[in-house]
């Protein structure tokens, strides 16, 4: 029951740094498959890189009790892990202006399902750029969507960086649309096994 | 009267009238100390079951066995043993429904236990439980009468 650390991690800026180019060439991946997807044209930003206290993460979606919407993907194969999407509650109103543009009448449903298709996009490009960088097979799960206080849906996410740090990685992305009207933030907490495994990425894109 | 706020790792004091509150607890548990003779409470907000450094670890409140010890200690000072003590908890959500991959499986039940076991190694008393399941919950603490009012965003709020 004693949560001991599997290993000793430590990131430096400049690691930090480097994983934010490896989620920068997963979000060129995702935009492509998301205006795809959509049949319109959609932009995806690089990525914002935050190292925040744990305490802090929350307020990025507008605090510990916020309404938010959280997309978690799990993968497994070479490594077990988790990749979390989180949106804060009028952010997941704007995805949907942005994936429906001039409907106003969608489903609680199919609100549900483009939501989650959007995030098993973006950290399916992220997955498959660490898997191809790494040489390690790891196989994208179905996304789970859950719609709750940003503080509870965070916390599985914060347990595991807590339990090595008092500091978590988070990579915050901006879709918009082709004028930049609609603009949606997204925030992606990867999970420990997750950062990593972006780390390992990271070095390979260096190293060349 | 004060509201108390308590953060994610936190624990904190109040004497009555005030009260203590914790926002958006989901795998987390809220663990509160209180004392009916002289109005004294504590409330923590604890992430993890166990910490592997002991009472060396400079965050106590993050984890559920070196909160408690703190949380017990600090009441020992105020002339409180733990005889004179009750404990309600809440929290401890799965809230991926057992979807999640890797350390984090079945952390808020792994939370429960620990709090339960470690409040049972000093004999403290557990008047009131209120957790597992889906959701993720605010817990409000009342010194003047022991109430905790535990709020959810989609299943109202149960008081305990």
């Amino acid at each position: 029951m004693t949560d001991t650390p599997t290993t000793d991690f430590f990131l430096t800026s400049e690691d930090i740094d480097a994983i934010g180019r490896v989620g920068s060439i997963g979000a060129r991946h995702a935009a492509r498959a998301l205006s795809r997807l959509t049949a319109t044209s959609i932009r995806l930003s690089k990525p914002e890189m935050k190292t925040l206290s744990i305490g802090e993460v929350p307020d990025l979606l507008g605090g510990m009790d916020a309404p938010a919407m959280g997309v978690l993907i799990p993968f497994h194969g070479d490594v077990v892990g988790n990749t979390l999407l989180l949106y804060s509650d009028d952010g997941a109103k704007e995805l949907l202006k942005l994936l429906f543009p001039g409907d106003d009448e969608v489903t609680e449903e199919l609100k549900d399902s483009a939501i989650a298709e959007t995030g098993n996009i973006l950290a399916g490009a992220i997955h498959t750029v660490m898997s191809r960088l790494t040489e390690r097979i790891l196989i994208s799960l179905p996304p789970i969507t859950v719609q709750d206080m940003a503080g509870a849906i965070l916390d599985p996410l914060l347990a595991e960086a807590g339990s090595y740090t008092d500091e978590v990685v988070t990579l915050v992305f901006h879709l918009s649309d082709e004028d930049g009207t609609c603009l949606v933030k997204t925030v992606l907490i990867p999970g420990i096994e997750c950062l990593q495994l972006m780390q390992e990425a990271a070095n390979r894109l260096e190293t060349g | 009267m004060d509201l108390v706020v308590v953060g994610i790792s936190e624990y904190k004091f109040a004497d009555k009238p005030d009260r203590l509150i914790t926002y958006g607890l989901g795998s987390c548990v809220a663990i509160i100390l209180h004392c009916r003779n002289s109005g004294v409470a504590s409330m923590a907000h604890v992430m993890l079951p166990m910490s592997f450094t002991g009472d060396k670890i400079s965050t106590p409140g993050k984890f559920a066995d070196t909160a408690i010890v703190a949380m017990l200690k600090e009441m020992d000072g105020r002339g409180i043993g733990p005889g004179s003590l009750e404990a309600k908890l809440t929290g401890g959500a799965d809230m991926f429904a057992g979807k999640i991959k890797g350390m984090s499986r079945r952390i808020g039940a792994r939370n429960v236990l620990a709090t339960r076991k470690t409040l049972g190694n000093y004999g403290v008393k557990i008047l009131a439980q209120e957790t597992g399941g889906n959701t993720g919950r605010t817990a409000e603490f009342h010194t003047e009468d022991g109430s905790l009012i535990v709020r959810t965003l989609r299943e109202g709020k149960v008081v305990l």
